[in-house]
């Protein structure tokens, strides 16, 4: 299977797509390479992750929009605010619900050691007022 | 006084209420997405997290963020307009906060504090 560049799949702008490439794609979930050294203050790595699992529904979960938003954060653990270097963006599919999608996500530096932990549950993009 | 994202702050008690930088609203929002902008989740946390932690601020140490109980996404945050943060502490260590944004809760959240290293 031949995986598709991140921006190909992402609505995000350059300056803030923070996925570089998908390094694993499988029945466990989707890994991704950070685009960057950082710095990685928290929120950073928690946007990373959750375009990670932006892709996993727009590529591989049947049903699933293809550039979906984030609805809601849950039970995210912050094993560390900051980080340097390249990351690794992980999300696995948890389960639906009515029109979201539940995934669980993790960050972890060059070495393996988690950074931030937690859920990310995803939605069907607004469409735009007037649009 | 404003400081850091924050043009306007006001503390009164275990409340606070702040008035987010136009300028900052308008850099969480680049690329983000183009030609239809609106403040990822991650950062309209961040802000809720900035504010909330001068609630459980414990003798002048810094706190840090532990967790994100929940937070919740209910409208786009749009940089036009005005944005609103408010938060309360509602236990050690523990915030209730929201964003307002264009007349309408964007987002609400549970945060939990932890002493800064």
């Amino acid at each position: 299977m031949t995986l598709p560049a991140p921006a190909a799949v992402l609505r995000h702008g350059p300056e803030a797509r923070l996925v570089r490439a998908i390094r694993r794609l499988d029945a466990a979930g989707i890994e991704c390479t950070s685009r960057g050294r950082g710095p990685w203050p928290w929120p950073r790595m928690l946007e990373g992750a959750a375009q990670a699992a932006g892709l996993l529904l727009g590529i591989a979960v049947p049903g699933a929009p293809r550039a979906p938003v984030v609805a809601e954060y849950r039970d995210v653990v912050l094993h560390a605010t900051s980080a340097r270097g390249p990351l690794r963006f992980a999300a696995a599919f948890e389960r639906r619900v009515l029109h979201f999608w539940r995934c669980t996500i993790d960050v972890r530096d060059g070495r393996g050691k988690i950074l931030v932990r937690g859920r990310v549950t995803l939605a069907p993009p607004r469409p735009r007022a007037g649009a | 006084m404003g400081s850091g994202s924050f043009a306007t702050i006001a503390v009164r008690g275990g409340t606070a209420r702040a008035r987010v930088r136009p300028s900052r609203a308008a850099a969480l929002c680049a690329g983000h997405f183009p030609g239809d902008p609106f403040v990822p989740g991650s950062y309209l946390a961040a802000l809720m997290a900035e504010l909330g932690g001068r609630l459980v601020a414990d003798g002048g140490a810094r706190p840090r963020l532990r967790e994100i109980e929940r937070c919740v996404f209910r409208a786009p945050a749009r940089p036009t307009g005005e944005m609103i943060v408010v938060a309360r502490r509602v236990g050690r260590g523990r915030v209730d906060a929201a964003v307002h944004a264009n007349a309408a809760c964007a987002a609400r959240a549970t945060l939990v504090f932890g002493p800064g290293r």
